[in-house]
């Protein structure tokens, strides 16, 4: 039924073939690779499909784990920033504690006062951990102010720009004695200084240690401007705190 | 005889209202505001409630609790924003149901007038001038009032006789 047929090997057809082979690739070969690779590219996109569609819960699945992952690392690195500037804050406070003469509680501010008639915060610590009323509260940068009310486990501070608030208070360059008392706008003004005093801009105000209600050659602030009393009977200058007053966050109490 | 429509929800939300209000200005106030003198939010929201809410003990336990609430964090007088607060809410209480309440410029001369007054018995209390922080609190206030009172219609929307809650008789 079927016949082998052999066919004669003919050089001149093979010849023939090779040159239209070549001077077709060399002359339309982009037009010949296009031929070629339109079915490939045809397969291939759908395998790559089909593939799609055999992969998609699992894609969907992995899309929605990297997603939870991305939040996740966003507010890691977020909280990250946040326990990095807490922790470069404590290390000076832990810092600023060994090298204190004082013992003292470090706590962390709660809340604060809501009138705009008195100036004051609400710390964590409070009878529990040693905190009495009278205690002088303090930061790094200096006098923050003065517990008013204990709890078990909070108290209330009365800051140093408190309108009720008054610390005696010296300037540190030429030991001139006055009063520091806040203003009705949470100023520090450093009251009652003699006329002839010469205190100048930028000298330093400290705790002058004649009341036993705060220790002595604690920083307080800068002076700012220098006035003259009324009636021209002494001079007052206006402080500007070393201690952001605003922005409290964490505070250290020296406890008895 | 009086009958009162208790509605839980409406209670749950005057809760909701003055403990957002509260923390607003607990813990967001003073984050975010540049100036010296802090508006008093829980104040707006005494007179808010006082002029919007017609079922009185419900009124008054109402800003009862906001003055409970400013008093927990200040320094001294305990309790002296507690009996201030309710005193005004009676009074504009009182006021409101004798006068056409929706004109817009007496509620800023109740919060204003509220404001300045709790300033002048400061004032007499602590022997000092705080009648100009008093004045400069009061202007913020005012400022404020209209957001505070948008955020309790959000809340609390008018029913059809112009009242968020009413005692039916």
């Amino acid at each position: 039924m079927f016949k082998l047929i052999r066919h004669k090997f003919s050089p001149l057809i093979f010849v023939f073939l090779f040159s239209i082979s070549i001077i077709s690739i060399v002359f339309f070969k982009p037009v010949v690779l296009t031929l070629f690779l339109f079915p490939l590219k045809i397969t291939s996109s759908f395998v790559a499909d089909a593939k799609a569609i055999a992969s998609y819960r699992f894609v969907v699945n992995e899309n929605a784990a990297l997603k939870h992952a991305l939040a996740t690392t966003r507010t890691d690195a977020l909280a990250m920033v946040e326990l990095k500037r807490e922790n470069s804050y404590l290390k000076k406070l832990l810092l600023f504690k060994e090298q204190s003469p004082f013992t003292t509680v470090a706590a962390r501010v709660i809340a604060r006062d809501p009138h705009n008639w008195s100036r004051g915060v609400v710390i964590d610590k409070g009878i529990n951990q040693g905190i009495e009323t009278g205690d002088v509260v303090i930061q790094e940068a200096g006098l923050v102010g003065r517990v008013i009310e204990v709890s078990k486990s909070t108290s209330k501070i009365a800051l140093i720009n408190d309108s009720n608030s008054a610390v005696s208070a010296l300037i540190q360059r030429n030991r001139d004695e006055g009063l520091l008392t806040g203003t009705l706008l949470g100023g520090l003004v450093l009251r009652y200084l003699e006329i002839d005093s010469d205190c100048l801009m930028d000298d330093i105000v400290v705790t002058s240690g004649v009341t036993k209600n705060y220790p002595a050659s604690i920083p307080i602030g800068r002076v700012n401007a220098i006035k003259e009393g009324p009636q021209g009977l002494g001079k007052y200058c206006v402080v500007t705190p070393f201690v952001t007053l605003k922005d409290l966050e964490e505070v250290l109490v020296i406890v008895k | 005889m009086r009958m009162h429509h208790y509605n839980a929800g409406k209670y749950a939300k005057i809760g909701v209202f003055i403990l957002s209000v509260y923390v607003i200005q607990m813990r967001i106030v003073p984050l975010v505001w540049i100036l010296e003198i802090k508006p008093d939010l829980l104040q707006i929201a005494v007179i808010v409630i006082a002029m919007n809410i017609q079922i009185f003990p419900l009124m008054l336990a109402s800003v009862l609790l906001c003055g409970l609430l400013e008093d927990i964090f200040g320094l001294y007088l305990f309790g002296f924003n507690t009996i201030m607060f309710g005193l005004e809410a009676i009074l504009i209480y009182l006021i409101c149901r004798h006068i056409y309440n929706d004109t817009k410029v007496i509620k800023y001369i109740m919060l204003a007038c509220a404001t300045v007054c709790t300033y002048i018995l400061i004032s007499v209390i602590f022997k000092k001038p705080y009648i100009f922080v008093g004045f400069l609190e009061a202007a913020i206030n005012c400022l404020l009032f209209s957001f505070i009172e948008k955020a309790y219609r959000c809340m609390l929307p008018l029913d059809i006789r112009g009242n968020s809650l009413y005692a039916y008789r």
